[in-house]
């Protein structure tokens, strides 16, 4: 005779089921590791190929949850043991716990709480370990059951019902069981073809009074199995039962009830149809049977299972999901051609953490930019809250240093961003090095130098204009994108630094092309392109008021919003930092070279508040320009910290390097028209 | 055009009631902070599908919110999804799916963004409240792989 094997559970969790066991973790149980009530269930309606799922949802914490009563859904009670470490959960002895949760099982099969109602057909274990640090649950199920009888001999092979009943039949069967909640029955057969449903207790009693009517009972459970063999764990726990309370019974008629619908159609052809010769097993008496039970792994082996759900619980990762959806959802439906990754990617450094570079910082979190590091030497004082976005008043009671405390309020507002913050001083002309201070110095302009080669845009956002000098002169040798921003009371200018090519023998004496609608990148110019006199030591002479630069406080955000904008639109554009402007950029006709998905991409934005009037002049490059002129650039890379060294001791030599001062002695300077910036006040 | 809160009750309860006669598995759930039916189905490739009616206030209109997870209730990503949808993705503006908190169950679910939907439900103004929620239902629920049986549509 074959024997009759099964298929065991396969364990299935739904996602409220880990966010409910952590609020209750948290708000409830706490350190309290002791065992708890817990439901579960399992259905008879899988389609083909499917696994014999056991649930557990969010909803079957304890009793008092309404377990609704869904069709097809038949419910089991189990144990949830929550243990605090994951040492416990690696060490717990899973002998025991099986142990006395078979008991439970046991005692309601022999006692005869099964039989009246057989809900207590399974229970089921649940070991869990929550790591709410990382979001980590490991899990084990066990499903207990027992190892005697030691097979289950079958008469027959085993059929589906469609197989072996006729069509009348089995809609007989159907109708009959139509109503039946129950996870076990017996139907009992009549004489008209017609069947009666008998509970599992009477059919018990009537098949002990009269065994050799047995073949008129067959007994009903619901199967989640769907294999065409080999039924599931509760047909393996009935069939226990019956052995236990069954005596001289010579065969035993089960059908494994699987249910399908379709449209409204209920298919149970398929349900399995067993013949089975029964052992009794009442000798055992009192004694519980060894059981077995713990589910396998993934691979097939004795263990547990863990899951990992920091991207759906933990906040952080909701955070950054939530802030690039945000932008992907603008991308989709606003401006598909947008280039998300590449400006995620890149890496922005700002000189200068007040106003410009606090309110420049906030937009660039906006486009989803996730490296800001900040350069700035001074200190939060009182006046400075109100109008630099990322500081508050208890920062300038401690006096902190604005380039950290600038970095640090930025992960407030956002954990995923990665932001640093150096307390430097930015070396500049006209304020002379003595041989005290030279170390330091040298120390500085290097660190300048890598942090300016580290990342892949600079934002000039100091407050004078001698501070620009060297970043500018950096940049362009380094090839970055550069954009300076810089402030007057009722005015501002943000100026996208031309990129000079490397070949510096080219000389503008060289080239004769005469750009008729735009400017190449590598022509554009610089911050100090219309300055005839280089920049000095502008802090002489200026009063408090001018010493720090006061403005319109709306200035300070319409300027740092429009160079995050700019750079996003220089991003956008294939060539980059080399996009060309177009010269009469207020015109209405963009020319399609220097238009990115965005829009146009001016060379220079100056904006006048007074009058509300923005303009857009394109400017070139100056050829003896004091800071990106090749002159200088190649001056800086040949010589450099005592090329430095020269210029921030003396004055007059750029001009003289440059041929400025030449250029200006041979000059009417009554015919001079002042075209430098006026930022002081 | 859009639903009231009662409109709403009596559509979802009468789809549950429908449901219960045609043995499908829709659930509905009543709570203090609402009531919402819940559709769930696990695929052949053992994903387990989640789809949530529920009502917007700000909008009067049903919303669907949805999760795929896997049976160990870890939950698929946003380009996860887009891969499951790529054959029906299109250009439909009526179909933005992003990830919101469930305003019942306060956990992340992915939602059809509900800004079109008075739009789509103009086009079947004159039909009944319950006409224009499963006119509704459908093409949402389609976008997404919710199987609606035919039986629903008939009385």
């Amino acid at each position: 005779m074959t024997t009759l094997k099964f298929t065991p559970y396969s364990s299935a969790l739904d996602t409220g089921f880990w966010h409910e066991l952590t609020r209750r973790k948290l708000d409830i149980y706490r350190l309290d590791s002791s065992d708890r009530s817990i439901y579960g269930y399992y259905s008879n309606d899988a389609n083909d190929n499917m696994p014999a799922l056991f649930n557990v949802d969010h909803r079957y914490f304890d009793e008092n949850n309404e377990i609704s009563n869904q069709q097809q859904q038949y419910s089991v009670n189990g144990t949830l043991k929550l243990v605090n470490t994951i040492e416990e959960f690696k060490t717990f002895d899973i002998d025991s716990a099986l142990k006395s949760e078979s008991n439970i099982l046991w005692n309601d099969f022999i006692q005869g709480n099964t039989l009246e109602n057989p809900q207590k057909l399974n229970r089921f274990y649940l070991l869990i370990f929550a790591d709410l640090k990382k979001y980590i649950y490991y899990y084990w199920f066990a499903f207990p059951t027992f190892l005697v009888p030691t097979s289950f001999y079958l008469l027959n092979p085993i059929q589906s019902i469609g197989e072996r009943f006729s069509i009348d039949e089995i809609t007989a069967i159907t109708k009959t069981l139509e109503s039946n909640q129950l996870h076990a029955c017996c139907l009992h057969r009549q004489e008209n073809l017609s069947f009666s449903i008998v509970s599992l207790k009477q059919a018990v009693q009537y098949l002990n009074k009269q065994s050799q009517l047995a073949s008129e009972y067959i007994f009903i459970v619901n199967d989640p199995s769907t294999d065409p063999i080999y039924p599931g764990w509760p047909v393996r726990n009935l069939l226990t039962l019956l052995y236990y309370h069954l005596c001289s019974v010579e065969q035993l008629n089960i059908i494994c009830w699987r249910e399908r619908f379709r449209d409204g159609h209920r298919y149970v052809n398929h349900s399995l149809y067993l013949q089975l010769k029964p052992e009794s097993i009442s000798n055992i008496g009192d004694t519980i049977p060894s059981s077995t039970g713990w589910e396998k792994n993934e691979r097939q082996r004795l263990g547990s299972r863990q899951v990992n759900l920091s991207t759906s619980m933990n906040p952080i990762h909701l955070a950054e999901t939530a802030v690039g959806l945000n932008l992907k959802l603008m991308k989709w439906r606003l401006a598909p051609e947008i280039d998300l990754e590449t400006l995620e990617k890149t890496c922005c450094l700002l000189l200068g953490a007040g106003t410009l570079g606090c309110n420049v910082a906030r937009c660039l979190m906006g486009w989803g930019i996730k490296h800001i590091t900040f350069v700035d030497n001074s200190r939060i004082s009182y006046s400075n809250p109100v109008r630099q976005t990322l500081f508050t008043f208890q920062d300038s009671c401690e006096n902190k240093p604005k380039a950290q405390a600038a970095a640090d309020a930025l992960k407030i507002i956002y954990p995923g961003i990665k932001s640093t913050g150096y307390d430097l001083t930015i070396p500049m002309p006209g304020h002379t090095v003595g041989d005290s201070t030279m170390e330091k110095v040298k120390e500085d302009v290097n660190l300048l130098h890598d942090l300016i080669r580290q990342h892949d845009v600079i934002f000039l956002l100091t407050d004078s204009r001698e501070s620009r000098w060297l970043p500018t002169v950096i940049g362009a040798v380094e090839q970055k994108i550069v954009l300076c921003c810089a402030v007057g009371f009722d005015s501002y200018v943000i100026i996208r630094h031309g990129i000079p090519t490397k070949d510096l023998d080219s000389s503008s004496s060289s080239s004769t092309t005469t750009y008729k609608n735009f400017l190449p990148g590598h022509k554009l110019g610089c911050y100090f392109c219309n300055d005839i006199v280089a920049p000095g030591d502008s802090s002489i002479d200026r009063t408090l008021d001018q010493q720090c630069t006061v403005t319109r406080p709306g200035i300070s955000m319409m300027a740092s919003a429009l160079s995050v904008e700019l750079l996003v639109s220089i991003i956008q554009h294939p060539l980059r930092g080399q996009c060309p402007a177009s010269i009469h950029a207020d015109h209405e006709e963009s020319i399609p070279e220097t238009v990115s998905c965005l829009g146009i991409v001016p060379h220079t934005i100056r904006s006048f508040l007074s009058r509300y009037s923005t303009v857009l002049p394109t400017g070139e490059a100056f050829s003896q320009c004091v800071a990106c002129s090749s002159i200088v650039r190649k001056a800086f890379e040949d010589d450099g910290f005592s090329f430095l060294l020269q210029v921030f001791n003396d004055l007059n030599y750029l001009e003289n390097l440059t041929g400025l001062r030449a250029m200006q002695l041979a000059t009417d300077l009554n015919d001079i028209i002042e075209l430098s910036d006026d930022e002081e006040i | 055009m859009a639903f009231t809160l009662d409109e709403f009750h009596q559509c979802i309860f009468d789809l549950y009631e429908q449901s219960k006669k045609l043995h499908d598995r829709w659930q509905l759930i009543e709570t203090t902070k609402g009531s919402y039916l819940i559709y769930s189905f696990i695929d052949t490739n053992c994903l387990k599908y989640d789809f949530h009616i529920v009502f917007s206030e700000s909008y009067s209109v049903p919303v669907l919110y949805f999760n795929i997870s896997h049976l160990d209730g870890s939950l698929l990503s946003l380009d996860d999804i887009w891969k499951l949808f790529i054959h029906k993705k299109n250009s439909n503006m009526y179909e933005t799916i992003t990830q919101q908190e469930h305003p019942i169950l306060h956990r992340p679910f992915f939602v059809l963004h509900p800004c079109h939907t008075e739009n789509l439900l103009r086009k079947v103004a004159e039909q009944s409240i319950k006409k224009r929620f499963l006119f509704w239902l459908s093409i949402y629920g389609q976008s997404i792989g919710l199987p609606l049986s035919i039986n629903y549509a008939i009385d």
